[in-house]
């Protein structure tokens, strides 16, 4: 059997089990990617800490920034997006078209950047490694879009499932971050590359719970506290935003050249790290230690080192570096646990709470559902990763609390941001999704009755009578001049003495904005709703190919919605 | 900060859909609204990020371009009428009436492009009456329609449609093409009207001629 054989067999199989097969083999890859990345950040950074112990180390996150823009930038050519923001637009608004490239590039360069003592995590770069990989699966079995979207969703979900070895919150963080749908037929291929994922990052590393805990015995106080934790939470998650904001555009405004830029982000990372540690790479031990009750710190230091923790994370990104903000979010947030219980304590001395360790855990959901704007990936990665539901009423409180609080300072996630500014934040199969993907040459018109510069008004009576149309575009030689509206001519056309002295140049209109055939419709209809005409000139290089119009496209729209829904 | 409150009659404006179906997205929990002695009401800066979010265009404001007055009358004002305008051919005609035309500085453009208009369709409209107007070419810094009427002192041949010799000229420009094609509808309206066809002729004076547009106006308008 040839390996076209094979494609041939798959493209002709039920949609169903295709999401299947292709679910699980996205799974196997993104999960042995995830693996990939872990073994290697883990070798990475024992090698550095072992045998450099001098002051050298100073310099090696501004080497790790260096490094990790020369994989980007240089080699790659792949710094174009912004990783995780990449993948959500790819999926929501092209299709799910990833390029190969961004199945390595990503991972080499966040390799370098975290275990060189940058600030950040491997999540996002394990995630655009995952769906690029599963885009490219599709592509190789030349499957459609909605296949190929369904597996670069299902690639970043295989990419946390493992990393965390948590399937349940890989599948929901590719529902609610990634794809923004929870239809079943989405779910499926999501689900199975999620399980397998993780299977396959247990069969290596064991069924090992991250940030294990021990029992935790919740009581009424700490439900209370946990109303206004969220409170406190998005305070500090809306430092962080707007910091990874701020921070780029700043040094923007300044330097251009990206080396340069990774230079000076790098000191200042340097220099945060040499003299706090704790804020250095993606910060696990950190948590690790928080929640197994290990850390013990003045109110002022923990606060200190929240704040250096947020400034590290968008100096690294901010200047180049690779990596994302899953990590550093679940930093903050049990840094923000942290601090919320000494305030605690200090307000209430004869109030019992449970401990420290409870509002770390509870903030690191809450830390991610003000960043992500996704409460449900927030609970399920906590309850997964520290291996009980011991916590899950607090979680549920402040996580829905903070995703909600955050909205009014902060309308979009962080992944959103950029993308919003674009203009593109839409959901599947809304409005805007369906606009966009249609083109004008899909609704093209060109049925028409054409007019000349030079007719009178007398002389295309006849035809303008004949025709159902009110706008007749003037066109000599398929050169497009102007558009000839029967309203703005009705009143001279009913005197028959001077219609005929009328010319159409003379009445025609030039104001009409012009589309071409690729213009998407999100656009068209903009120009529709701008300027409150209801036909719209089709020009290519000067050369008239028709008319698009607003009911023709209302009536597509119809049809396309129908098409669109998914029956299961 | 003082919060501007809409009635549903306004958002309705505002969003340029009917009220009914403000109504309805009342009703079924779509758009922001509050309740006053069981009134809808709405808050404007509410509606407006509302609207945005979901992407539904905001009517703004119509600019006050809409109010500029068509009248032809009016327009004559703004112009003049002259009387027993010398020359033997539409040429002469029509080189000695922009002689006259104060506010155009480019005299010889302005001829250019009448003649070029006039070469492809003439305007003589026919009863003895001809409406020569420059192109689109020839953008002219006015806010609103200007019109001179030049009665000649001799009729000459200009090509009408019912190949009547011309007595009478209507000479207008307009700012825009937009502005062209209203005043132009409201010319012919006037132009049609036997009364005027009559009566234009007998005219003697400027305010005679604005008087007789008016009534005519009026009368169209009333229709």
């Amino acid at each position: 059997m040839k390996l076209s054989d094979i494609k041939t067999l798959f493209i002709n199989l039920d949609q169903k089990i295709q999401l299947i097969i292709i679910g699980f083999i996205v799974g196997v890859v993104s999960g042995a990617a995830s693996l990939l990345l872990n073994f290697s950040l883990e070798f990475l950074s024992e090698l550095i800490e072992e045998n450099i112990k001098t002051n050298f180390i100073f310099v090696f996150p501004i080497m790790g920034l260096i490094l990790s823009v020369f994989f980007l930038k240089t080699i790659f050519k792949d710094n174009r997006g912004h990783g995780v923001p990449e993948v959500i637009y790819s999926v929501r608004a092209e299709g799910g078209k990833l390029r190969l490239r961004s199945s390595i590039s990503h991972l080499l360069a966040s390799l370098f950047t975290i275990s060189f003592g940058g600030s950040a995590g491997p999540e996002a770069p394990v995630v655009i490694s995952g769906a690029s990989i599963g885009s490219n699966i599709s592509n190789f079995f030349q499957a459609n879009e909605r296949l190929r979207i369904s597996t670069a969703a299902s690639g970043a979900a295989g990419a946390i499932a493992a990393i965390f070895n948590a399937p349940i919150a890989g599948i929901i963080f590719s529902l609610e971050v990634i794809l923004g749908e929870w239809s079943i037929l989405s779910m499926l291929p999501v689900a199975i590359s999620s399980i397998t994922a993780t299977v396959i990052s247990r069969l290596f590393n064991g069924n090992q719970i991250p940030f294990k805990h021990r029992g935790i015995i919740v009581n009424i106080n700490d439900i209370f506290a946990s109303a206004f934790f969220s409170v406190f939470i998005v305070f500090f998650a809306l430092i962080f935003v707007k910091s990874l904001k701020i921070y780029p555009n700043l040094l923007s405004k300044y330097i251009k050249k990206a080396y340069l830029k990774a230079i000076i982000g790098g000191s200042i990372v340097s220099l945060i790290v040499f003299y706090l540690p704790q804020v250095k790479g993606e910060g696990y031990n950190l948590i690790r230690e928080i929640i197994s009750k290990n850390y013990h710190n003045s109110f002022y230091l923990i606060l200190l080192i929240l704040l250096l923790k947020i400034l590290a994370t968008s100096v690294t990104l901010g200047s180049g570096g690779a990596g994302g903000v899953f990590a550093p979010s679940l930093v903050i947030g049990s840094l923000t646990g942290l601090l919320f219980y000494s305030l605690l304590t200090y307000i209430f001395p004869q109030t019992s709470f449970y401990g420290a360790s409870l509002f770390a855990l509870v903030g690191m959901s809450g830390m991610l559902s003000a960043t992500l704007h996704s409460p449900l990936t927030g609970i399920f990665l906590i309850v997964e990763i520290t291996g009980g539901y011991d916590v899950i009423i607090p979680l549920i409180i402040v996580s829905f609390l903070s995703s909600v609080f955050i909205k009014y300072f902060e309308k979009d996630s962080l992944y959103l941001i950029e993308l919003s500014r674009k203009g593109y934040t839409f959901l599947p199969r809304s409005d805007e999704r369906i606009l966009y993907n249609i083109r004008v040459n899909e609704i093209i018109e060109k049925d028409l009755v054409y007019v000349k510069r030079n007719d009178n008004l007398d002389s295309i009576a006849l035809k303008i009578s004949n025709s159902r149309r009110n706008i007749y575009p003037v066109v000599e030689n398929n050169k497009y001049y102007g558009l000839l509206n029967l309203n703005d001519i009705k009143a001279l056309l009913l005197n028959s003495d001077i219609r005929k002295t009328i010319f159409v140049e003379e009445v025609m209109r030039t104001d009409y904005p012009v589309v071409s055939l690729d213009d998407n419709l999100l656009d068209v209809l903009n120009i529709f709703d701008n300027t409150g005409y209801w036909s719209l000139p089709v020009v290519e290089n000067g050369k008239f190919m028709g008319l698009v119009s607003k009911a023709t496209i209302l009536d597509l729209y119809r049809k396309e919605l129908k098409a669109q829904t998914d029956i299961f | 900060m003082v919060k501007e409150v809409l009635q549903i009659n306004q958002v309705s404006e505002l969003l340029g859909v009917p009220e009914i179906t403000i109504q309805r997205w009342v009703h079924q929990g779509k758009i922001p609204y509050r309740m006053k002695r069981k009134k809808y009401l709405f808050i404007k800066d509410e509606i407006i990020n509302w609207a945005e979010e979901h992407r539904i265009p905001i009517k703004k404001n119509k600019n006050d371009k809409n109010k500029i007055n068509y009248n032809v009358f009016e327009s004559i004002k703004n112009g003049d009428v002259i009387f027993d305008l010398e020359g033997n051919d539409s040429y002469e005609i029509l080189r000695n009436a922009i002689d006259k035309i104060d506010f155009i500085i480019e005299k010889d453009r302005l001829l250019d492009e009448i003649i070029r208009r006039e070469e492809i369709a003439s305007t003589g409209i026919g009863n003895g009456i001809a409406i020569p107007h420059p192109g689109r070419n020839f953008k002219l810094n006015i806010d609103f329609p200007i019109t001179y009427v030049f009665y000649l002192k001799k009729p000459v041949d200009f090509n009408s449609i019912d190949n009547e010799p011309v007595s009478i000229i209507f000479m207008f420009f307009t700012p825009s093409v937009e502005i062209h094609l209203k005043f132009l509808s409201r010319l012919s309206f006037i132009l049609k009207e036997e009364e005027f066809i009559k009566k234009i002729k007998t005219c003697g004076t400027k305010n005679e001629v604005i008087e007789l547009v008016e009534s005519i106006e009026k009368n169209i308008d009333a229709k």
